[in-house]
């Protein structure tokens, strides 16, 4: 009777008492760590490719896992990372009839330099003779003292360089190889360069006829097409930029091995062989060599001309390990997951699946918060996360419960939309009515008006919040300005509201993607605010992104909305050089402008990145006033934050990083090679 | 159940009686599924995992009734000493209990445990950093929630259900209180030795029915719960309408069952069986039947098969009930006296017949109200098939997408408002049935 009383009366408190305490129990030791962040997505899991993140998060992630040469810091600078020193210098390569000659050059040279006293006029760091050739490093990669040097070793006759195109009709790259690179004649061409799969650019020196005879008789076979040689130019000698960029000491990768150059040099041929859509790929374009001295510390860049935006390409491109990079020999996408690469930064991924993510400190010096992603979160789980407290943020903010994390973070603009106009359309060529079109456009409404996380951008033509970003400032929203500027244009309105003039009204089509719903409807909108100008826009959805590029690119377009993706380089030369101007270029505006090119073209040799600023404002100062392009706003994202999270709101955008980061810290100085002269 | 006559007693060989009813859905399921045999995989019938659901689902059942049993004895016991009026009340709180749809109890909980208190549910939690070693108090506590919590909240209805089932029919049992304290034992002793004695039959009747029912309500709460179990297999067999899996999931349940029956059997002894063929077709799990027929045969207006599972899952208490009101009227007495058959039925069994039907039809509703309530929680898309009233009403209850199911959590009210209404409802209903149905004693 005993036992069935205390069973029967017993159970149920029992029960109870011990759900109440295993609840409360489980509670707790569910409450958040102090040292460990929980972040929570509703995109799916990433495939964590350091070089092409699909998605803003991802790619934040991917930046506390693997370290670049050269970073872009919270101030818009060019702060050291992997690499903490860089030079640029110049290199001179002269040839000679033998090694004797070669000997006796330097020789001359190395008594100019010493007994005239030279150092500071010429630059010249070092004289090498290889052979028959003489090599000349000078310290200043605007050296004028090259020319100084060559005159003084003129009477020993160095041989002339030539510069020759070779093109043929089907693949040239595969042919060189097989034929030409692992053969005899490789020993005769100074340099070879390939400019896609069907052209390439040699440099020969001395007599070269017998060289382009059995090149020609190589390569020429009716199979592969008729081979065309054409020679662009002789010079005395070759010039060569050559950037230098010392590692680190005391880099060390997540498995325990040194970060050497030989990494860096690794992962640039890497992503010379792929085909990512990366701002780094134009300066590897221009890359003739890639070189490791110094007992691995040092990564030497040999390009075929001067391309000053080259440091600020190398920016925050991941570096990966040279034995990885080796033992997966043809990378595919699926191989970053299966076999992840160690990376350098300040985290590691220490776990990851298809719902998450964890990242741990690397090192031990700093304390570093754990890191844990939470990937494809439903509504549902980000309600339990932020209703149970056991998550820091949301990603995006949409989805999060705004009382119980108030705090909005803004993530960093990498874009904004566009309208490219093409000024070659008989409407559109006159830049006055491309300035009527800037003043009846209000960005302001636009914003309003159309989904999405948007953000004001300026009328520069280059990436915001950088150093040498120029803020210029938008052409005001001004109608009744507007009405006047085509007035005086002669396209006054006529009794429907349409500006006409003598011969045709404002008619013109605009150009959008169709796959977006932000395209369509800023098209949209923007199609009635210039009706209100008096413009008649028909507005064209492209259906893909094919479509549109073939629009582009024919220049089938009178005005095109399109994503400007923001890049750190300041090179702009392809989009307003007048060499790219026709079909099938990248000028996609018509822009030809002998003055602008000349600007374009030495801000794009411009390598001292103080000097940048001063010429970005050169640039500008022309081209902006011809209304090329119109700037609308940027995109961006939000996430939701629990209060006292680290990080804030900075001007130039939040990233993940800021939550590794407890104390704002000064930066490092970058070290600055400068030659003292004596006085 | 609920205001209806008391189950009549499970017939003989129920074990074989239920493993014949799982084939005969199972084969009704292959007939009415669109999918070919040839197409399935068979090494989901050997599957470890799935075996292993179905062991944490009886674990939560086991607990659940368990707690539902010992709670309903308790309430028996101690409330003997009470009044009457008292007594019905306490059978009126579990049958209003009993009332209520089990999704409304699942969404309620998450609502105000995660909602408003901020507490965990181990099943519904996102993903977490690893805990650090050696807390083997924190490992515990969190499976033990783990299981406790859907158990728990199962545990309700069907504590409603024995409550109501024991004090209901507690008075059906020998009143030998006056005799034994008569004879001078004390009232512990009555009460605790021959008075649970004599409940425990009762008690027994009564669990065993809640074995049919109480797999299907755990359908609900472990699918709310995001539970590893077999029900949350069966939800979304159910809503994929995959034909294997769902067959799967009925001999899951119907192995579940015999298990818990053959336990009951343990604990309470072998029940007198009832004899009859109403009694072998009653004693089935008609709603997890049905449910998995209706998931078979997409398109079709699925409302008829539960109005089939109600009735004959209460035909044979019915008929029983039929049979005892029968013998009370004077129908021999009047053929004595020679009045025809016309008369003898109008003047004695019409009225009866009339008020019978009427709290069948009654009670029918009230159950096909929450059977429904529990189909719509399976299957949420099932609502539109609905009529717009009765639509309108369940469609809180039919929360089939993630936003849906967040916004149940920030705010639980429209939820629980209709779980009201139809607790409310089924138990007007029972109250009309058991007010016009003739007495049969």
């Amino acid at each position: 009777m005993i036992p069935a009383r205390i069973l029967i009366l017993g159970l149920p408190p029992l029960v109870v008492a011990l759900a109440w305490w295993a609840a409360e129990t489980a509670k707790r030791s569910h409450e958040r760590p102090k040292d460990a962040i929980v972040v929570m997505l509703a995109e799916k899991a990433p495939g964590l490719n350091p070089f092409m993140p699909a998605s803003e998060a991802e790619r934040q992630i991917m930046e506390l896992v693997h370290q670049p040469l050269l970073r872009i810091d919270d101030d818009g600078r060019l702060q050291p990372a992997l690499a903490d020193v860089w030079r640029w210098s110049q290199r001179v390569t002269c040839w000679f009839a033998d090694a004797e000659t070669a000997v006796r050059a330097r020789e001359k040279l190395q008594a100019e330099v010493e007994n005239g006293n030279r150092w500071a006029e010429w630059r010249l760091i070092s004289t090498r003779a290889e052979g028959n050739a003489l090599l000349l490093t000078f310290s200043d990669d605007t050296a004028s003292g090259v020319r100084d040097t060559l005159e003084a070793i003129t009477g020993l006759n160095p041989q002339p360089v030539a510069f020759w195109r070779i093109t043929q009709g089907r693949s040239l790259q595969d042919s060189w190889k097989h034929k030409i690179s692992s053969g005899k004649l490789s020993q005769s061409i100074r340099r070879a360069w390939f400019d896609g799969d069907e052209a390439c650019e040699i440099i020969l020196t001395g007599p070269s006829q017998g060289v382009l005879d059995d090149i020609r008789s190589t390569l020429d076979s009716s199979k592969d097409g008729p081979l065309t040689m054409s020679l662009l130019g002789e010079v005395a000698a070759l010039v060569e930029p050559v950037l230098d960029l010392d590692i680190r000491p005391g880099q060390f990768w997540h498995d325990g091995r040194p970060v050497t150059a030989e990494d860096a040099k690794a992962t640039l041929e890497y992503l010379q062989t792929t085909d990512y859509p990366l701002p780094v790929r134009d300066m590897l374009r221009h890359v003739q060599a890639l070189d490791v001295h110094n007992d691995g510390s040092r990564l030497q860049v040999t390009f075929r001309k001067r391309y000053g935006p080259a440091l600020a390409l190398l920016a925050d491109v991941p570096v990966l390990p040279a034995a990885w990079l080796r033992s997966h020999s043809e990378v595919k996408p699926s191989d970053f997951l299966r076999d992840l690469p160690p990376g350098a930064g300040g985290h590691r991924i220490a776990s990851h699946d298809s719902r998450s993510l964890v990242l741990l400190p690397a090192g031990t010096g700093r304390a570093m918060p754990r890191l844990l992603f939470s990937f494809a979160a439903s509504p549902l789980m980000t309600q339990i996360g932020v209703q149970t407290g056991t998550v820091d943020l949301i990603w995006p903010a949409k989805t999060a419960d705004r009382t119980r994390l108030p705090q909005l973070r803004s993530t960093p603009a990498r874009q904004r939309l566009v309208v490219l106009w093409n000024t070659r359309n008989p409407v559109l060529e006159n830049a006055h009515l491309r300035a009527a079109l800037a003043h009846a456009t209000d960005v302001e409404a636009l914003i309003r008006a159309t989904p999405g996380r948007l953000g004001h951008a300026d009328a520069s033509l280059f990436a915001p919040h950088l150093w040498f970003s120029s803020d210029a400032a938008r052409v005001p929203h001004d109608l009744e300005k507007a009405w006047g500027i085509l007035a005086d244009e002669g396209w006054p309105q006529d009794v429907k509201g349409v500006a006409r003039s003598a011969d045709r009204e404002l008619r013109f089509t605009l150009l959008a993607p169709g796959h977006d719903e932000l395209h369509a409807r800023t098209a949209r909108l923007l199609a009635e605010q210039w009706r209100a100008l008096g413009a008649l826009v028909d507005v064209e959805l492209a259906p893909d992104a094919d479509a549109l590029a073939g629009r582009l690119r024919e220049r089938r377009f009178d005005a095109v909305l399109v994503d400007q993706r923001f890049e750190a380089s300041w090179d702009q030369l392809p989009w307003w050089h007048s060499s790219q101007a026709e079909p099938g270029g990248t000028n996609f505006c018509g822009i030809m402008n002998p003055q602008i090119d000349l600007l374009l073209e030495s801000l794009a040799a411009e390598s001292d990145p103080e000097r940048v600023p001063v010429r970005v404002r050169e640039l500008e100062a022309q081209l902006v006033p011809l209304h090329p392009m119109l700037t609308l706003f940027t995109t961006h994202e939000e996430a939701a934050a629990v209060p006292g999270l680290p990080g804030g709101n900075p001007p130039a955008g939040w990233t993940l990083r800021s939550l590794t980061s407890p104390a704002r810290q000064e930066p490092p100085p970058a070290i600055q090679l400068k030659l003292r002269v004596p006085e | 159940m609920n205001g209806e006559p008391p189950p009549s007693p499970p017939p003989r060989w129920l074990t074989l009686r239920l493993g014949s009813g799982c084939m005969l859905a199972v084969i009704a399921v292959l007939a009415l599924s669109p999918q070919e045999i040839g197409g399935w995989d068979r090494s989901t019938f050997t599957s470890a995992h799935f075996w292993t659901r179905c062991g944490s689902s009886l674990i939560v059942l086991t607990i659940a009734l368990t707690f539902s049993v010992c709670l309903a004895l308790s309430a028996e016991l101690l409330s003997s000493r009470l009044g009457s009026r008292s007594r019905g009340l306490l059978a009126c709180c579990g049958r209003a209990l009993a009332c209520a749809p089990v999704a409304a109890l699942a969404w309620g909980f998450v609502g105000l445990w995660i909602g408003r208190h901020g507490g965990p549910v181990e099943t519904l939690m996102p993903v977490e950093l690893p805990l650090a070693e050696n807390v083997w108090q924190t490992g515990l506590a969190r499976m033990l929630w783990e299981f406790l919590a859907p158990a728990l909240l199962l545990a309700i209805p069907l504590t409603g259900e024995l409550i109501h089932g024991v004090i209901s029919d507690a008075p059906m049992t020998p009143a030998l209180d006056l005799a034994l304290r008569a004879r001078g034992i004390p009232t512990a002793f009555i009460v605790w030795r021959h008075r649970l004695r004599q409940l425990l039959p009762v008690a027994g009747v009564h669990l065993r029915a809640l074995c049919l029912i109480a797999p299907v309500y755990l359908i609900v709460v472990e699918d709310v719960l995001r539970f590893m179990g077999w029900g949350g297999w069966m939800a979304q067999s159910l809503r994929g309408s995959e034909g294997h899996p769902v067959i799967l999931g009925l001999i899951g349940g119907g192995g579940m069952v015999v298990v818990l029956l053959g336990a009951a059997r343990i604990v309470f002894g072998r029940a007198l069986p009832a004899g009859g063929k109403m009694s072998g077709l009653a004693w089935q799990p008609w709603l997890l039947w049905a449910l998995a027929c209706m998931a078979a045969m997409p398109g079709s207006p699925p409302w008829l098969v539960i109005w089939f599972a109600v009735l004959l899952a209460g035909s044979a208490d019915w008929h029983r009930t039929w049979l005892k009101i029968e013998k009370r009227l004077p129908l021999e007495a009047a053929r004595v006296i020679g009045g025809s058959a016309w008369r003898i039925w109008w003047r004695h069994l019409a009225r009866a017949q009339a008020r019978f039907l009427v709290a069948l039809i009654s009670a029918a509703l009230a159950r096909a109200l929450i059977w429904i309530a529990v189909a719509c929680a399976v299957r949420p898309a099932w609502v539109e098939e609905l009529s717009p009233p009765l639509a309108r009403w369940l469609r809180p209850l039919a929360i089939s997408t993630s936003h849906g199911a967040a916004a149940a959590l920030t705010d639980p009210s429209p939820v629980l408002e209709a779980g009201g209404v139809i607790a409310l409802a089924s138990l007007c209903l029972i109250q009309v049935s058991r007010i016009i149905q003739p007495r049969a004693t």
